[in-house]
This record gives structure tokens, C-alpha cells and sequence, in this order.
């Protein structure tokens, strides 16, 4: 027993520290990495050494980031830690996401009832200040939890209650549309949050509706752009296949002239540019973006449209370049309400407020 | 540097356990010293000059105090050094507190000073003052190499969170001592052990107390839930830290002493306090409670000399109301036991005494960890249907019943953790395989049994905890803060 037991000392002492150099000589030898695809950020880099750092201990935090982040073999050290709480210790998600058939998706509970009262008063404080008189519409885009969340368990909120909620709470001169019935989990990506451009016909269909809109055209071309690794994907031990970034070219889309306030440039409405960038959605105009407007001479009237959105309004807007002349995109994260006619001249717009569930439920998205 | 931290594990300890390695033995504790500064620089560098004053003072007055032995210059040197202790913890740890008792008091706005911690003060100032008092006892002869008990006062392994060690338990492996595989490969699982404790367990029920203080939807079942995770989560973080603490010890040629005994199996307060943080029970016992009496007085004296070492040792874990509170709560609770109901207790069923120590430890824990009285009085009126001083908060609500389910197995393996079970049945499981057999097939089998728990489970659990730490998941040391 002594002799195996020296030889498993042995083995366990020289096993550990191999590891260690291992790991970090390799790690020293790696060329570092600028970005991670699968996390979709930047990744820290090697921090400067300066006294000043040194003396602000600011160095030995930024050490760690730029050690933990350039880890050898990362992304394999995720899986594995991502296998261990989902197989392990059974966790019910991680952080947050959790997988339905072939669908990731991500919790959204509880309903926060205080910041749906925030949001619903700023939206209404904008209708009170700035548009008065004019044709408000208003639309709550539901997460996909929405068709996963229940089928898998796992806790939700309810979506009838908090339209519910919205309704209630908002100016009763905005005229509130339900997408509830016109959204399936197919018109959603399956390892991204928001919805699929191509898949968005009949709810545009039921927005033209409302809004009294003339029906648009069918000769809608689609334009496949290649493999789209959504926010979730990655997020989870068991993979899934990537979804395709499919755009709609719709009548006038290569005419529209689209200007970005916040870049100070003309660009095309699918920005190919951003297909390189860590976030593909970003194609659909440019990604976060506080103004965005979108021109069109040919378009079939020559009403305009103001609409305030999140990153669901990106995907739909070219969508209704066919039926508004102009169409101006306001992201209310970046955009302070009580300077909102600096930007725009309301005078009798079409609006919409178009919002995912997901940021209706929190009051940190408005500012 | 945490010691679960990338830098550490896989930069730190490799490089300075070979530098140490590769240092002649009699310059070994050189190195130990300087890796040890550097170590405590990192994370303190203006407070390192702290330290080094520290080490400074107490060899200076215990050469002095040796050398005037059973005069009265002894005493002076002894208390000199405990005010210049005391006056430092005192002063970095403890003025804002003051100062705010003192303005609420008197009604007036002495500004605080917001003076920074320095890591560890609490555990090193008591570490050298446990030396200039075991020295003016004659208890342990006063070191006259500085490098040794500089090394002493520094030793990276123990130097921020403990164990608490004395100069007396580490004396002679401070000039001879052995570094061999089997005390390496001892310290190398004991510190993988504690690693995975801490990144494993403490990290993931720390994560379930943030989900907690976010909750929308409140309940019974959500107020207990937390209360027991954050037992679970300062048992796992603080004995993981000594486990590895003590590993490093090991892998050095030193032994430390024990800080935790399995506390959650105890059967009455009395004996939780043998088994939890036990150098610092030592400590207070040795150092305050003995020269205060102990038991040897009247009772009245007695019950002070209770009081003061518990809400001392509240005090220590932090500048804070609630900790005194925490303290006074433990003294009450052990008076109780001495005085009024400690026979009966120990009548009753194993079952019924570990749900008593269990449930009032967990009750002590919600206390510990609140930031202000007030949220620790709702956070345990919270575990009794309270909210809001009415009555009437639910059960059980969908979010807390959810996160039941999605962190229910981290508790099971956690009660599991917090008893010897494992250790139990991985040492009889060792035995078994450790048998002699003249079977080459059984001996070869019985080798890969030791080599599967041994060796391939250190790795595996070293592994899996980097990729936990690599996840950006939740990794704070509770007791850095104290």
C-alpha cells in the first residue's frame, strides 16, 4: 500500500503543477485574442504596467481580466462549466437562458409592475408634451419566452396580463395593438432574442391594418446573408445550429436614402458592414442607434412615421419603407425625452411606440 | 490576489513554489519572505509598509521584553506592543464606527475618515500579538532572526484570512522543516479541496443570496432558502479558504493548524464554537477570556467574561452593529446552555439537538450578513410570514419556487459537504484499495482506485473550478472583509 500510495503522490504532485506551467506558459505563448465570437464582446487586453497601476491596485484587477479572458482553450473551459451546472447541478438555466426543443431562450420574470408604471408614464408624458392630436399606436412585442417558457416549465410572466397592465396605464389616446395572435415561435431565431425580418409579413400586415395603411406589395425578395450565431448561442453545454440571416428587399429598398444620426452618415439600409461585427443583427440598420431616418421618394404615400423602438423596430422598419416616405427611428435609451423636438418636428406623423416585453419590463431602458 | 483567482492559481503559486523549490535550504526563508511581500503588495501596496512595521515592532519588543524578563520595562514593552497592535486595527478598522456611535450620540458631525481596510489587518495584528504576549509568558523564546519571524508575520498562505497561527505552532518548521511528496501531494488536494469548496459551493449559494436581495416576488419559503444559503455559502468560502490555506502550508513544509471540524454536526452551541473558526476561539480563550478568569471566578464574573469574549469576537468580524449583535447572540446562547438549559439539551434526540444548533446558527447567519440591523430584523421576520410588520406573506411564490428547483440539488450537495460523509467513504474507500493483495489484477486494480480518487479527482476538480472561474461566475472571499 505504501509503494502505491508514494507512486499516487508522485503522480498527483506532478500531474498539478505540469498542469499549472502547462496552462500558463501556454497561455503566455498564445497569441492574445481580440475578440470572443461565441461570448459576442471584446476581450480585455494585456493592461500597461505603470507605477500608478500598480500603486492604484489597478493592475493586479485589470491582470485577472485580461488572464481570465485569454485563457488557453476558453471557449472549451465555457462548455465545460456550463455542462456541469446544467448536468450536475441540474440548474434550470444559465443565467438565465434555457433551451426549448431546438429554441434558446431566456427567462423574463417576474413582471415588475413599478417599472412598467415608469415606462407607461414617460410614454404618456411623450404623448402629453409632444403629440398631441396625432395618430399614436402602440405595440409590446412578446419574448420568445412567450412560447417556450410554459412548455418548458419554467416561470413567466403573464403576457395577457401585463398587455393588460399596458393598456391600463396608458393614455387612452394611444391606440394599443395586440401581436400576441400574429407571432409564432418559427418567427423568432432560434439561438437569438428577436424576431426573423423574413418571418414578419402578417405582423406587418396587422400594423398596416391599424394604421390605416394602403396593402403593400408582394414582390418582396429574399436575401440570405449567411449563418447568424445569435446572444444565446454558446450560452448552453448542449449546441445548436446556427440560424440564418435571412433580409426582405422590399420595393425601394435600394433607393431609401437611410441617415444615421449618431455615425453622421448616408448609408444602405442593410448595413453589410456590420456583418463582420461581433452582433450580425447589427445589419438590420446599424444596430443601437439613438436616430435613424429613412427616406423614400417612391414610397406608396406620403405619410410619415415616427416610431420609438428597441432593437425589434430595426428588423421591421424596412418593412414599411414601401408605404411611409419618411420614417424616423428614436431608441429612448439614448435619446432624452425632454429634448425629443430637437431632433424631430412633430407635426402629424403616423407614431408607433414598438417595444419588446423584454424592455417593457425594464425601466432601465428608458432614460 | 484571491487565492481563487487565475493570477494566483496558475501564475503565483507555480512561480513562487518553484522559485522556493529551487532556493538552497538555508536561504529558503528569504524567499518565502519576499514571494510573501510581494504577494501582500499586489493586492496592499502602500499598506505592505503596514506589515513590514508590524514585524518590525513585535521583534523589537520581544527582543526587549526577553531581555528585561520579570522587570517591569517587560511589562511597559508588553503593553506598548498591544496598543501599537490594537491602536491599528483599531484606528484602520474601527474609527468611522466610532466616530459614528460618537456623532449620534452627542448629536454632533465629526466627519469619518473612510480610512481603507488593509487586508488581513485583523488576522495578522493578532497573529504578532499572540507572539509579544506568548513571549512575555515565556511561553516561546523571543526570536532573534528577523527573517524568521518576519516570515512568520508574512506567510503569504495565512497572512489575509488565517487560520489564525500562532508563532508557537510554526516555530520550529520555521528553521527545520521538511518538504517532502508526501506532504506536497497532501497540500496539493487539501488546497484543490478548498478551491473547489469555495468556486463550487460558496460561489454558487453567493449567487443565490444576490438573486435573493433582487427578488420581486418575496416569500416564506425565499427568506429560508437564502437564510440557509448563506449559511452554507460562509461555511464553504471561509473553509475553503483555509483548506487551501493550509494546503499551501503543507506544500511549503509547514503545518498549520485546523480551523474547521465538520461545525455543522455539532449538537449544541457549545460545541459549534469547538468546531467553527477554531483559531480564533483559541485565540480569544488564550488571550482574553483565561486572563480575564475564565471559569475560575464568582458566576457573575463568569458571565462577564462570556460576554466580553463573544461581543469581541462580533467586533472583530466587523465594525458593525449587527456583528455585535452576532456576538452577543452566540454569548447569550452559550450561557444559556452553562447555565439554564445545557443537561436538558443534551437529554434530548441527536435529530432534535442538531435542528436547535442548525436553526439558531442559521437565524445568527441572517444577522451576520445584513448591512443594517433593520435589513437583518426584516430579512428574519421575512422567515416567519413577517413583511412589513404585518403578518401575511406567502408560502411559497412561483419565482421562489422556481429558483427551489433550479438550485435545489447545489443545496443537497452542500448539507452533504458540510458533514465527513464524503470524507468518510473516500478514506474507506482508500482502505479498501490499499489492501495488500498478492493478486497482481486486484493490487493494479487497488492502484487505479487510489490513482481515480487521488490523483485524477484533484485534477478533474482543479479543471472544473477553472472553468467556473473562467465564467466570470460570482468569486468574492467573505472574510477579506474582515
Amino acid at each position: 500500500m505504501r509503494a502505491n500510495q508514494s507512486s499516487i503522490n508522485k503522480i498527483t504532485v506532478v500531474l498539478f503543477f505540469i498542469i499549472l506551467f502547462l496552462i500558463s506558459v501556454s497561455q503566455l505563448i498564445l497569441p492574445d485574442k481580440e475578440i470572443s465570437q461565441a461570448e459576442r464582446r471584446r476581450l480585455e487586453q494585456m493592461p500597461k504596467v505603470t507605477s500608478n497601476a500598480i500603486m492604484e491596485r489597478e493592475l493586479t484587477d485589470k491582470l485577472e481580466k485580461y488572464l481570465l479572458d485569454q485563457f488557453p482553450a476558453r471557449d472549451q473551459f465555457l462548455k465545460s462549466d456550463a455542462f456541469v451546472k446544467q448536468v450536475v447541478f441540474q440548474r434550470q438555466d444559465i443565467g438565465g437562458v434555457y433551451q426549448y426543443k431546438t429554441y434558446l431562450s431566456k427567462v423574463l420574470f417576474p413582471e415588475k409592475t413599478n417599472d412598467i408604471a415608469y415606462i407607461t408614464n414617460k410614454i404618456n408624458t411623450i404623448c402629453e408634451t409632444y403629440l398631441s392630436g396625432m395618430p399614436i399606436f402602440m405595440t409590446m412585442v412578446p419574448d420568445k419566452g412567450y412560447f417556450t417558457a410554459d412548455r418548458s416549465g419554467k416561470p413567466h410572466i403573464d403576457y395577457d396580463a401585463f398587455e393588460s397592465e399596458l393598456k391600463s396605464k396608458l393614455n387612452t389616446s394611444l391606440k394599443y395593438v395586440s401581436l400576441l395572435d400574429s407571432l409564432h415561435l418559427e418567427d423568432y431565431y432560434k439561438t437569438d432574442a428577436h424576431w426573423r425580418q423574413e418571418a414578419l409579413e402578417p405582423v406587418v400586415k396587422v400594423l398596416n391594418k391599424e394604421m390605416s395603411n394602403p396593402t403593400t406589395e408582394n414582390s418582396i425578395v429574399y436575401d440570405n446573408l449567411g449563418e447568424f450565431k445569435g446572444v444565446y448561442y454558446d450560452k448552453l453545454f448542449n449546441t445548436t445550429e446556427p440560424d440564418q440571416l435571412i433580409t426582405v428587399k422590399v420595393p425601394g429598398w435600394e433607393t431609401a436614402i437611410v441617415t444615421y444620426a449618431d455615425e453622421k452618415k448616408v448609408a444602405a439600409i442593410y448595413r453589410l458592414d456590420m456583418l463582420d461585427h461581433l452582433d450580425r443583427y447589427d445589419t438590420f440598420l446599424g444596430g443601437p442607434q439613438s436616430l435613424v431616418y429613412i427616406e423614400n421618394d417612391a414610397a406608396q404615400t406620403d405619410k410619415e412615421l415616427v416610431m420609438f423602438r428597441d432593437s425589434f423596430g430595426s428588423s421591421i422598419a424596412p418593412w414599411f419603407i414601401q408605404t411611409y416616405k419618411k420614417i424616423t427611428l428614436i431608441d429612448l435609451r439614448y435619446v432624452d425625452v425632454d429634448k425629443l423636438n430637437q431632433y424631430v418636428s412633430f407635426s402629424n406623423q403616423d407614431i408607433l411606440f414598438l417595444y419588446n416585453t423584454t424592455v417593457l419590463n425594464n425601466k432601465i431602458n428608458f432614460k | 490576489m484571491l487565492f481563487s483567482s487565475i493570477s494566483f492559481i496558475y501564475y503565483f503559486l507555480p512561480i513562487s513554489m518553484a522559485f522556493y523549490l529551487l532556493t538552497p535550504k538555508r536561504f529558503k526563508n528569504i524567499t518565502l519572505l519576499l514571494v510573501s511581500l510581494l504577494f501582500y503588495f499586489l493586492g496592499e501596496p502602500v499598506y505592505t509598509l503596514l506589515l513590514v512595521f508590524s514585524s518590525v515592532s513585535d521583534y523589537l519588543h520581544s527582543l526587549y521584553i526577553e531581555k528585561h524578563r520579570g522587570e517591569k520595562k517587560a511589562k511597559y514593552a508588553l503593553i506598548s506592543s498591544i496598543v501599537i497592535n490594537l491602536g491599528a486595527l483599531g484606528f484602520f478598522k474601527y474609527i468611522d464606527f466610532f466616530i459614528t456611535i460618537i456623532n449620534q450620540i452627542l448629536k454632533v458631525q465629526i466627519p469619518v475618515l473612510g480610512v481603507p481596510l488593509p487586508i488581513g489587518i485583523s488576522f495578522f495584528t493578532f497573529q504578532t500579538m499572540s507572539y509579544t504576549i506568548d513571549v512575555y509568558r515565556g511561553e516561546v523564546k523571543a526570536e532573534r532572526s528577523f527573517l524568521s519571524l518576519a516570515t512568520f508575520v508574512c506567510l503569504f498562505p495565512q497572512l489575509i484570512a488565517g487560520p489564525i497561527v500562532r508563532y508557537s505552532d510554526i516555530a520550529s518548521e520555521l528553521k527545520h522543516r521538511v518538504t517532502d511528496l508526501s506532504k506536497t501531494a497532501e497540500g496539493v488536494q487539501r488546497f484543490v479541496i478548498g478551491l473547489s469548496k469555495k468556486v463550487l459551493l460558496a460561489n454558487g449559494f453567493g449567487e443565490f443570496c444576490i438573486l435573493y436581495r433582487g427578488a420581486e416576488q418575496p416569500s416564506v419559503l425565499f427568506h429560508w432558502m437564502y437564510a440557509i444559503a448563506f449559511t452554507m455559502q460562509i461555511y464553504f468560502d471561509f473553509s475553503g479558504y483555509s483548506d487551501m490555506a493550509i494546503g499551501m502550508g503543507k506544500m511549503l513544509g509547514f503545518t498549520f493548524p485546523e480551523n474547521f471540524n465538520y461545525p455543522y454536526v455539532s449538537k449544541s452551541i457549545t460545541e459549534f464554537w469547538r468546531r467553527w473558526h477554531m483559531s480564533l476561539s483559541k485565540w480569544f480563550r488564550d488571550y482574553v477570556y483565561i486572563p480575564l478568569g475564565g471559569n475560575r471566578v464568582t458566576k457573575v464574573k463568569w458571565i462577564r467574561n462570556i460576554m466580553t469574549v463573544w461581543l469581541l469576537t462580533g467586533l472583530w468580524h466587523g465594525a458593525a452593529l449587527n456583528f455585535v449583535v452576532w456576538g452577543g447572540f452566540f454569548g447569550t446562547l452559550l450561557l444559556l446552555e452553562k447555565f439554564i438549559y445545557g443537561r436538558q439539551l443534551e437529554r434530548l434526540p441527536a435529530i432534535v439537538k442538531h435542528i436547535y444548533v442548525m436553526f439558531l446558527v442559521t437565524v445568527s447567519f441572517v444577522i451576520f450578513n445584513a448591512d443594517t440591523m433593520r435589513i437583518a430584523m426584516s430579512d428574519l421576520a421575512g422567515m416567519f410570514g413577517i413583511s412589513d410588520l404585518q403578518y401575511g406573506l406567502p408560502l411559497i411564490t412561483n419565482e421562489s419556487l422556481y429558483y427551489f428547483k433550479s438550485y435545489g440539488l447545489l443545496f443537497v450537495f452542500g448539507f452533504v459537504g458540510a458533514t465527513p460523509l464524503v470524507k468518510n467513504v473516500v478514506l474507506q474507500f482508500k482502505a479498501l484499495s490499499g489492501k495488500t493483495s498478492k493478486s497482481t489484477t486486484l493490487a493494479f486494480s487497488g492502484f487505479l482506485s487510489l490513482f481515480m480518487i487521488e490523483s485524477v479527482g484533484s485534477i478533474v476538480l482543479l479543471l472544473i473550478s477553472t472553468a467556473n472561474l473562467i465564467s466570470g461566475s460570482f468569486n468574492p472571499f467573505l472574510y477579506f472583509r474582515f
